[in-house]
């Protein structure tokens, strides 16, 4: 098999704070194939975001830190490159769509020049407004010299997109691109990227708490609790038998326009605050299936089927 | 549901304009047709649902139930008594039956104030004895599952999750016995598995006290589960009404049928195997919304008709009714 495109092992990205230390992503592994979707779930704090600034190295120093783990793409490990050398893959290799475009965006300059720069200034305009007709953005020369706020929500998105997807990367993470968008908007986003996925071969790592759009969009899954994957999988398994109390609990609350739910399953309980996690297995003080062990040692990872994985004690034959 | 009689609000011909001032000496000022004429009902112990996205007129329709902003034209109807008209003293008296939910809890609740303190406040300005304060709001924060209800006494809004603070703007709602909740997106902002266990809540009181909701959002998965029966909006318009059950299985409308092939189905085999209509193009502006129908501009049945003329909100099958030439 060759080696995965993207393969994180056990990171480590802490935040040290005044409150306290914040084990923001705290071990996690994973890796996305070449040309693969693979989604990342999980919700508020979970540390889906920040397992992405940490592929991106752009997570704020000081407070947070990279303690440990190493993340190799295309078989260099990122955490080894000084910044100059990571500013030759980042944008380029790598790239990364925000939930924000206006955060991104420089509101002072045109969007065409803002692309141009991705492009090193080498491209004309011709080359830039291709670019932009290609993510369906109607008059794109004229849009080219439009700033930022003059832009729709959707519109904005695009550009951030075009700007990822300028330099043809391998690997293109999405980080909630469409979940500041209105439905029928998001449609068109989620259209675009598929688009884009299939004609470049891009692979995709999108992270979202929706699990409606990772059915939709990705072939494998990990969902992340307080810091941790408990679970990963292909997307048929992991919906169908999915195998962490936690990822049961959120399947069985998520609604669905395809059914009428008379009565609403819940988790019980809040996520736990990072500053004082829960010992032993995290979810612990929320699980229906909880056992003494779970309170006081944290689950190993297990292979219950090929391919996908649970740390949960249930699943460990003492 | 009542099998007599007029319904509990009654909406009729509810517009609101507003008026966009370019400045200071502007002669001519542009209109926002925020609310253009919509009509709807609902029964007691029932659940409309509002939907639609941004610019529809959803939450100005909420504000306009509440009499938070005065209507341009139209007429509502609560409890057999035109709110429109009423003298402040009666209004006073009638809108203790309806109470608002806000999606964002934590701009809704003072952050000075306590818990006690805010959940009190309802019950001293219906005279409620001092001594019995204490038990009263217990017996709330019991009631959404705020236990045990002493540790909340004292604390202040921030110190609460978002979940935390949704149940405290539910039991503020509920002290005065209302019998109707104008809710608007009250989960948006909450975590999945937070969302559901509010939800649930909203349920649970409903049956408990006969509720009615007008519940507005822009997620029609919540919609499915939530609610009784379903308006969908567009740019200040209902262009679909009628049960949430034939809506959802036959929708007639080509704005509700892409609103519903555009949200997310978690389930892989369903969502790969699904039709799907991508609308093309943004949301117009409601300042100078397209002439006919408003819809016309993203349609992908649209005829030549559709760009001149408006069509009107017609019932097409029992209690589902659609603005829609494609249905003449």
């Amino acid at each position: 098999m060759p080696a995965p495109l993207l393969d994180i092992r056990e990171l480590r990205t802490y935040f040290h704070t005044s409150a306290g230390l914040i084990k923001a992503v705290d071990g996690v592994s994973l890796h996305v194939d070449e040309g693969e979707a693979v989604g990342l779930v999980g919700e508020s704090g979970c540390g889906k975001t920040m397992t992405a600034h940490s592929v991106m190295k752009l997570v704020p120093s000081p407070p947070g830190v990279i303690e440990n783990g190493t993340i190799h793409f295309q078989g260099t490990d990122l955490l080894r490159l000084s910044e100059r050398d990571m500013r030759a893959i980042r944008g380029k290799k790598l790239s990364i769509v925000f939930q924000d475009p206006m955060t991104f965006l420089n509101p002072v300059m045109k969007i065409g020049r803002q692309i141009g720069e991705v492009l090193n200034n080498q491209s004309d305009s011709k080359t830039i407004i291709q670019l932009l007709a290609s993510m369906g953005i109607p008059e794109a020369a004229r849009i080219a010299e439009q700033y930022p706020h003059e832009l729709s929500g959707g519109m904005r998105q695009r550009v951030l997109i075009a700007i990822a997807i300028a330099n043809n990367p391998a690997l293109m993470i999405a980080d909630e691109p469409t979940t500041a968008l209105d439905v029928t908007i998001q449609a068109q986003i989620l259209d675009l990227i598929k688009t884009v996925k299939r004609d470049n071969g891009t692979a995709l790592l999108l992270i979202t708490h929706d699990l409606g759009i990772v059915a939709d969009m990705c072939d494998r899954v990990y969902v992340m609790y307080a810091g941790k994957v408990v679970e990963s999988g292909d997307v048929f398994s992991m919906f169908e038998e999915p195998l962490h109390p936690y990822t049961q609990g959120l399947l069985r609350s998520a609604l669905s326009i395809a059914e009428f739910r008379e009565s609403l399953e819940t988790i019980a309980g809040t996520v736990p605050n990072l500053l004082d996690p829960p010992k032993g297995c995290r979810f612990h003080p929320r699980c229906p299936q909880v056992m003494p062990v779970c309170q006081q040692a944290e689950p190993p990872v297990t292979e219950v089927r090929l391919g996908c994985q649970v740390s949960c004690w249930l699943y460990e034959t003492p | 549901m009542m099998a007599h009689g007029s319904p509990l609000l009654e909406v009729h011909g509810l517009t609101k304009h507003f008026s966009l001032r370019e400045g200071f000496f502007a002669r001519s000022s542009r209109v926002v047709k925020s609310v253009d004429g919509i009509s709807f009902f609902l029964e007691q112990g029932e659940t409309l649902a509002l939907v639609g996205e941004s610019g529809c007129g959803k939450t100005t329709t909420a504000k306009l139930l509440l009499r938070l902003i005065e209507p341009t034209a139209g007429t509502i109807r609560f409890m057999n008594q035109n709110l429109l008209t009423l003298d402040s003293k009666s209004l006073a008296e009638t809108r203790k039956n309806i109470q608002i939910i806000f999606q964002d809890s934590f701009a809704s609740l003072n952050p000075r104030k306590t818990i006690f303190q805010i959940l009190a406040q309802p019950f001293k300005n219906n005279q409620v004895p001092k001594a019995a304060l204490e038990d009263r709001v217990r017996e709330l924060l019991d009631l959404v599952g705020l236990t045990p209800a002493g540790i909340f006494l004292d604390r202040h809004a921030h110190e609460l999750s978002g979940g935390q603070r949704q149940r405290i703007g539910i039991a503020r709602a509920l002290a005065v016995r209302p019998k109707l909740i104008v809710a608007d997106e009250p989960v948006s902002a909450l975590d999945m598995s937070v969302k559901a266990q509010i939800l649930d809540l909203m349920k649970r009181i409903q049956k408990q006290f006969g509720l009615s909701y007008i519940f507005i959002t822009h997620d029609l998965a919540v919609v499915r589960s939530l609610a009784d029966r379903v308006a969908v909006m567009y740019l200040g318009l209902i262009v679909e009404r009628g049960s949430v059950d034939s809506v959802f299985t036959r929708p007639l409308h080509p704005y509700t049928q892409a609103l519903l092939s555009a949200t997310p189905i978690p389930n892989p085999r369903l969502a790969r195997n699904r039709q799907r209509i991508v609308l093309k193009g943004d949301l117009p502006s409601p300042i100078d919304p397209p002439k006919g129908c408003r819809f016309h501009t993203r349609c992908p049945f649209v005829m030549s008709r559709c760009r001149v003329e408006e069509p009107l909100l017609l019932e097409k099958d029992e209690g589902h009714a659609a603005a829609c030439f494609l249905h003449d």
